[in-house]
């Protein structure tokens, strides 16, 4: 089923893909570090007057838990990422590579760089997963 | 018909150079340009001492001197940072100025983002989260090397986890950089070798990375000239001002070229080294550099032939020789053995350098740390 994004079941949707995921099991079997957590900021000429908030309990390779949240609790996650509506929607189409878009500018990143580069085959996969959610992109609906 | 098209780039580099002999002693006029009125100077305690051109500069400062702090040690770490914005603050310091090498301008900047924002520095760790113009920033390097004065990263030691971290933000430029080779004078023959050659290699790996771009790719091969001709002449007359001027552009322009392009490889190889073993930074990108090149040609051939063009050698693979020639006549270790670096560590330089971002932009892509291993004993024993 299509799912609208940023929206709760976009976010859930992701969390069932990653779980499917056997190259997002094995290629995150080691992360340890954390649930991580992702910011889409307001752009209210596509309608999305707020920020939007996902969280992403991921551990070992498993995501034990994927949904909507407060900023609050987004800055409460060790690792949160920042961007604007249109960095994230090309990271789901796959033409911005994340760490690319930390480097340059364009995602934001609060938590240790270095412990998302030791990862960097889980963060590609992740991104890899996001393309496989059924999305329809708020400014295209 | 010819059809490779420039890949899509962006350059950015917001710094204002001033240089020249004697330029430190008129920061004072740059603290008025940036509208300050009472700096916080950043140092370490050899370069406090150090003579002339640093009195000259107290002196210019005069009255808007607001404080001095020379704790910075080699690999400035969280809490220094925090003591010296703390000290900054109680002094209503509205600007700082760092005099020093690449820990001292890291440092600098850590006290700006402490200082604006207030807390910890470990509270504003991240990537490009820092959410507007920082305390203003005035920069003199005293080594040829870092290029820190025109980078947006800060790299801080965390004393807890034994590893460097990277604050890395395009609101972390420093606002201007006075590129005053008096301060160098006194620099030791084995520093400038060393320093030099991090500035050869942030040159070489900005030649490299997959960031690179044709801003970069100018910066950078006008460093390998400049190096290549003023290095050993720095080396050899410490008190020679002309050689100092011009390898403090050099160092300089690369800087600039890098914090763009990016590094690579050896500059991840280096940094485990740095926090693993202590090889001093300049030193470990020394010895790893023309191991790096020579595993990256395995890959792609062609990969130094501009840099060998413009430094009159004959094909790509002569530019890493060229390197190792240049860190002999420096007299230089080349091998981590020769440095002192123990064998049974690098397993863990190996596991540090894959954890560091500087890898991601290797030519030869490498994700793994068994995949350097064999680079690594290549690297401790010499080829």
């Amino acid at each position: 089923m299509s799912q609208k994004f940023p929206s709760d079941g976009w976010t859930q949707s992701f969390g069932r893909v990653i779980n499917a995921s056997a190259d997002y099991k094995q290629r995150g079997k080691n992360w340890r570090a954390g649930a991580v957590s992702f910011i889409v900021t307001a752009a209210p000429e596509i309608g999305m007057t707020q920020d939007f908030g996902m969280f992403l309990d991921l551990h070992e390779g498993e995501c034990r838990s994927a949904r909507s949240c407060t900023l609050a609790e987004a800055e409460k996650a060790p690792f949160m990422i920042r961007a604007e509506y249109g960095w994230w929607k090309s990271v789901i189409r796959g033409s911005l590579e994340p760490v690319r878009g930390l480097i340059t500018g364009k995602l934001k990143l609060k938590g240790d760089l270095t412990v998302i580069v030791r990862h960097i085959g889980a963060a590609k996969s992740l991104a890899e997963c996001a393309a496989q959610v059924d999305t329809i992109f708020q400014d295209e609906a | 018909m010819e059809t490779e098209a420039q890949p899509p780039f962006s350059f950015r580099m917001p710094v204002k150079i001033v240089s020249g002999a004697g330029s430190g002693g008129d920061v004072s006029a740059e603290m008025s340009e940036l509208g300050c009125r009472r700096a916080f100077l950043v140092t370490d305690s050899h370069i406090a001492a150090s003579g002339p051109a640093f009195d000259k500069l107290i002196k210019g400062l005069g009255p808007r001197l607001a404080g001095v702090f020379n704790e910075v040690t080699q690999d400035s770490g969280f809490e220094i940072i925090d003591k010296g914005a703390k000290m900054a603050a109680d002094a209503g310091a509205d600007c700082v100025v760092s005099v020093g090498g690449g820990s001292v301008i890291d440092t600098g900047k850590g006290i700006c983002v402490a200082l604006k924002n207030g807390g910890s520095i470990r509270d504003h760790m991240g990537v490009n989260i820092l959410p507007g113009p920082q305390t203003p920033h005035i920069v003199l390097p005293t080594t040829s090397g870092t290029g820190s004065e025109v980078t947006n990263v800060a790299v801080i030691y965390d004393s807890l986890e034994k590893r460097k971290k990277n604050l890395l933000d395009h609101n972390i430029y420093p606002n201007t950089a006075v590129l005053d080779p008096e301060f160098l004078l006194g620099l030791p023959p084995p520093v400038t070798a060393s320093t030099g050659m991090d500035a050869v290699t942030h040159a070489i790996e900005a030649l490299h990375s997959m960031m690179k771009n044709p801003v970069s790719d100018a910066l950078a091969l006008q460093t390998i000239g400049l190096m290549g001709r003023w290095l050993p002449v720095a080396w050899a007359e410490p008190a020679n001002i002309a050689a100092r001027g011009h390898t403090l552009v050099a160092s300089n322009l690369a800087g600039a070229a890098f914090s763009n392009a990016m590094v690579g490889l050896c500059h991840a190889i280096a940094h485990g080294l740095g926090g693993v073993a202590r090889v001093p930074h300049g030193l470990a990108n020394s010895i790893a550099l023309p191991h790096v090149m020579r595993f990256n040609l395995e890959a792609e051939p062609k990969l130094y032939d501009q840099a060998a063009k413009a430094l009159g050698l004959g094909a790509g693979d002569e530019v890493a020789d060229w390197v190792e020639g240049m860190a002999r006549r420096l007299d230089l270790p080349t091998t981590l053995k020769d440095a002192g670096v123990a064998e049974d560590s690098l397993g863990e330089v190996a596991e540090a350098a894959m954890t560091d971002g500087a890898a991601l932009y290797n030519p030869r892509p490498v994700f793994e740390p068994d995949e350097i291993m064999p680079l690594l004993r290549l690297i401790w024993a010499g080829s």
